[in-house]
């Protein structure tokens, strides 16, 4: 990926579109601090991204865990808490009763409550995302990251983080989504059309043009992809 | 015969695993039976069983550069050259599998292999009259444990059974989902080098008594039978200690009281557990599963016994009135001569059905079971083609399985408004206490 510049407006949902392998994920990733840059940098409110990293609230695609793993939904909420612990204390860290509290607020918000005790394998798939989600909640971060959070999820799900986003942004909090699916342009405030570059940006009815689209879906710059694999033959 | 009886000497089986020596061994075992049981689980859950076999291995190199630095196999040299070992081991089989197209696998097994040779060689370059002992590095002996390596597991087990308990949750998060947790700011990579280096230190710690080749087993064995029986990470930790700590002591007991060497026995022991809870584990278990199904399978065919009866019946005839032949049930009820032969049986004893010569008919009881049956059949079907859109033509083979489970009927009943009839135009009978009203 090369030359991507953007920035975020506070309280609002961006959505980031774009074909597999556009690097929808690694952007995320990259913004995460999991995968080094070549070059550039990442400002959070001013300040570098790793002081940040409690107040952004990650959310990865879903099949990317160990469904045997032996924890309850209300062990994997109470993580999300530990994005906010400092210091040593995220290592030594146990949950006080603030924690607690806001796992069990983020787990009725999502309506998990009568789950809570059950091992994550017992869960539907559109109620495990909304356990994922529901650990990012938890958090109180004031930027979210998720990575199609609408994949194989039930329409009583899609719903739920629907509503969910649209109370966050209220609060004022920045979401950014990542999603292959066109049809949530109209949801968006501002949309990201990625290809490996960023090939337009913007409100959705201005960027989701036609022309832009078929840019974005219709195939890469040949030039760039050549010159890109003369690259690696000569790494 | 005589020969036998000399060399097994019965006067004091019995006491030799009570004397002082057997004490001070399987207090220290017993202690290594847990760490390893512990820390096992995160072996377990973090797909490691492999690493762990390898940084047993490759502690080789390590423990005899320590001792030929030292010449002598004092604590502090062991563990340090152990560590310096595993955690070397670690980084190499990392750095292999990320740099170059080699699977994590074949990384593991190059970069072990390759330890241990290193080891094997530097010990045939020994002075003469240095000697060390392979074959104790690999199958222990415990006869050869003395006070430093009593010194040895009562420092390291404390440690790292103290690590893991004061490390609980980074630990598991960073286990569940290794991903968030970076996000998040857990030093994961951090971590996965400091249980590299946990491991090694107690497989130091378990060398004598079990050697590397069979303390793998220590960590992996019990840690997986707890696995089969909970869902809880605290739980299974628990377990898996109990399970280790049983295996150390009852092993070490044991191999006092025959003389078989006490590491294998320890395994035999894990392995023992093992196999019980693999087949009886509550959910688990592959025969608490069997005899689920078998339950299951049953139960269907008693039912599917009693509505070909009612069919064959006729809803009109009184009870007790009419019987027919036990030819005409077992094709209708798709269930073959013997085993519906059985189940007759066994539901005339059950009081739902009564026999007569070659004949059978239901009583009063049988006759409730089969509206319900009914019931719960058309009450599915209706469900399946007004919510699951299943055509009424498909929905007889689904709702005929689905039939089984009654106990949800009535709440079908009531999601779907009381229906009169069933998607095929039959009328859905009612309990009797509802139809009187």
């Amino acid at each position: 990926m090369r030359s991507i510049s953007f920035q975020l407006r506070a309280g609002t949902l961006t959505g980031i579109v774009g074909p597999n392998g556009a690097g929808k994920s690694t952007l995320l990733r990259s913004i995460l601090g999991l995968i080094p840059i070549d070059t550039g940098e990442i400002d959070f409110f001013g300040e570098n991204i790793h002081q940040m990293r409690s107040r952004i609230g990650y959310v990865p695609q879903k099949q990317s865990v160990d469904w045997d793993f032996p924890v309850t939904v209300l062990d994997v909420v109470s993580m999300g808490r530990m994005a906010r612990y400092a210091g040593l204390r995220r290592l030594f860290g146990r949950p006080d009763a603030a924690d607690r509290e806001a796992a069990w607020h983020a787990i009725e918000k999502l309506g998990l409550t009568e789950l809570a005790d059950r091992h994550i394998r017992q869960l539907s798939g559109g109620q495990q995302q909304r356990a994922f989600l529901a650990r990012a909640l938890c958090q109180q971060a004031d930027l979210y990251l998720l990575d199609e959070p609408l994949t194989g999820v039930d329409v009583a799900t899609e719903q739920t983080i629907f509503a969910l986003i649209e109370e966050l942004n209220a609060n004022g909090k920045t979401i950014l989504l990542v999603s292959h699916d066109l049809s949530i342009l109209d949801r968006l405030d501002q949309v990201m059309l990625l290809d490996r570059r960023i090939v337009a940006m913007g409100p959705p009815k201005q960027t989701a043009t036609e022309e832009n689209l078929r840019k974005t879906y219709g195939g890469r710059l040949s030039l760039l992809d050549e010159a890109e694999a003369e690259l690696m033959r000569m790494k | 015969m005589d020969y036998l009886l000399a060399n097994i000497d019965f006067t004091d089986w019995w006491l030799r695993p009570f004397s002082e020596r057997w004490w001070q061994e399987t207090v220290c075992s017993m202690l290594v039976g847990i760490t390893c049981g512990v820390l096992g689980c995160y072996v377990v859950l973090r797909q490691m069983a492999l690493i762990g076999d390898a940084l047993s291995h490759a502690v080789l190199p390590g423990v005899v550069i320590a001792f030929l630095v030292t010449h002598d196999t004092g604590v502090l040299g062991l563990l340090s050259g152990a560590l310096l070992a595993g955690v070397l081991t670690a980084v190499l089989i990392a750095v292999i599998s990320r740099l170059s197209r080699t699977k994590e696998d074949s990384s593991i097994g190059i970069v072990f292999t390759t330890l241990f040779a290193i080891g094997i060689i530097l010990i045939s370059t020994m002075p003469k009259g240095v000697h060390f002992d392979l074959n104790c590095f690999l199958f222990g002996t415990p006869l050869g444990v003395d006070s430093s390596d009593l010194l040895l597991m009562a420092i390291v087990c404390p440690t790292v059974l103290g690590t893991i308990v004061l490390l609980y949750h980074p630990l598991r998060a960073s286990s569940f989902d290794p991903t968030v947790a970076a996000a998040m700011g857990i030093p994961v990579v951090l971590l996965h080098y400091l249980l590299m280096g946990m491991l090694s230190a107690t497989v130091v710690a378990g060398l004598k008594t079990t050697g590397v080749i069979l303390v793998v087993s220590l960590m992996i064995t019990p840690a997986s039978a707890a696995y089969l029986l909970t869902n809880r990470l605290g739980t299974m930790m628990l377990l898996a200690g109990i399970f280790g700590g049983f295996c150390a002591v009852a092993g070490m007991t044991l191999s006092f009281a025959t003389n078989w060497p006490s590491g294998a026995t320890m395994v035999v022991f894990a392995a023992a557990i093992f196999c019980v809870v693999l087949l009886v584990s509550p959910s688990q278990g592959l025969l608490t599963r069997y005899l689920q199904r078998r339950r299951m399978r049953r139960h269907i065919q008693e039912e599917d016994i009693l509505k070909a009866i009612y069919r064959l019946v006729g809803k009109h005839e009184a009870p007790g009135q009419h019987l027919v032949s036990s030819e005409q049930i077992y094709p209708l009820a798709r269930v073959s001569r013997r085993p519906a032969e059985r189940i007759i049986h066994t539901l005339s004893k059950e009081g739902l059905l009564y026999q007569k010569a070659e004949h059978v008919g239901l009583t009063d009881q049988g006759i409730d079971r089969a509206i319900q049956m009914v019931r719960a059949h058309r009450l599915w079907e209706s469900y399946l083609t007004e919510h699951a859109g299943v055509t009424a033509e498909e929905v007889h083979d689904q709702a005929e399985e689905l039939e089984h489970v009654h106990d949800l009927a009535d709440r079908i009943d009531r999601d779907l408004g009381h229906p009169e009839t069933d998607p095929h135009g039959e009328v859905i009978p009612r309990p009797a206490d509802e139809q009187a009203e």
